[in-house]
């Protein structure tokens, strides 16, 4: 596992956003579950309850990626990476609207472009060469 | 180098930044813009997926045609200003990184840009990643949200603790 860079960040990536998304209900006592608005996470990360649980079943995704295989790293990193590029995107477009379920601010935004960044260059270009034996390494 | 796959991660940052920018735009610089935007986005796919830089010499005058283009949007067009410089400092950062490919080519000592990830020095290229995913997040968040698209959103900062009764 030390020599795959997926199964690193799969790993780490899981772990840090279960931890936040356990630590988001710190913050979200009295909040919608889809208020527009949310508790601040450590001061600085808009959440509400909803964005807790993505931020859980994301993490638990990233976590059993990078456990089970290099190759189930590598696709749930690029899918993630991607789910989170996405929602950077569309993010912009839903703030300050009705729509804005997961209570998305700025920091939320860097957050989550740092995190597509980082999945989606590792998930591409990283670990090219999965055989059959390194993929359950 | 552990920066190696920083010019993917300037594309793709330049890319969101071209996009957001052609969704407040007129029709013209709306196609002009996304097609540049969507393009810098399939780039930094393309070479994170081909490992190398490919084609320096394109790549250079491309990116420093974007950079024109960026220029004259600005000059003759009402766009923001910080996006665009946002948007011009990532794509001179991938053409400072094709000069350097270039300028060893000349030396006749070839070495290529390695976009891939080394599987010896795993820590390593991610430090890189994270450190470079960070500074391109921190360019491209703030122009994201000065342009119109941007400026259409949540008043940034004014959440409160528990305010979403």
């Amino acid at each position: 596992m030390r020599n795959s860079p997926n199964r690193i960040v799969g790993v780490v990536f899981g772990a840090v956003y279960l931890l936040v998304g356990l630590l988001g209900f710190a913050y979200t006592g009295g909040v919608g579950f889809i208020a527009t608005e949310g508790g601040l996470l450590l001061g600085i990360f808009a959440v509400n309850p909803l964005h807790n649980i993505a931020h859980l079943l994301i993490g638990a995704a990233l976590l059993i990626g990078g456990l089970v295989s290099v190759k189930a790293a590598k696709t749930i990193n690029v899918v993630v990476g991607a789910a989170y590029l996405l929602l950077g995107i569309v993010g912009f477009f839903l703030v300050n609207t009705a729509a804005n379920i997961l209570a998305l601010n700025t920091a939320d935004h860097f957050l989550h472009l740092a995190s597509a960044i980082v999945l989606l260059a590792t998930g591409i270009a990283a670990d090219k060469v999965v055989s059959a034996r390194s993929a359950v390494a | 180098m552990f920066t190696r796959q920083w010019p993917a991660l300037c594309a793709w940052g330049a890319g969101l930044i071209h996009l957001a920018i052609a969704a407040g735009s007129s029709p013209l610089w709306a196609v002009l813009l996304g097609a540049i935007g969507a393009a810098e986005l399939a780039w930094g796919v393309y070479a994170l997926r081909a490992g190398r830089m490919t084609r320096p010499r394109v790549v250079l005058g491309i990116s420093l045609g974007v950079v024109g283009v960026s220029v004259l949007a600005g000059m003759l067009g009402s766009f923001p200003g910080i996006p665009l410089a946002a948007a011009c400092a990532l794509l001179l950062v991938i053409a400072f990184a094709v000069g350097g490919v270039l300028r060893t080519e000349a030396r006749r000592s070839p070495r290529r840009i390695t976009f891939e990830a080394s599987q010896q020095r795993p820590g390593r290229t991610l430090i890189g990643l994270l450190a470079g995913a960070a500074l391109v997040a921190g360019l491209t968040t703030p122009a994201l949200a000065l342009t119109d698209a941007g400026e259409h959103a949540v008043p940034h900062g004014e959440m409160t603790g528990h305010s979403g009764h």
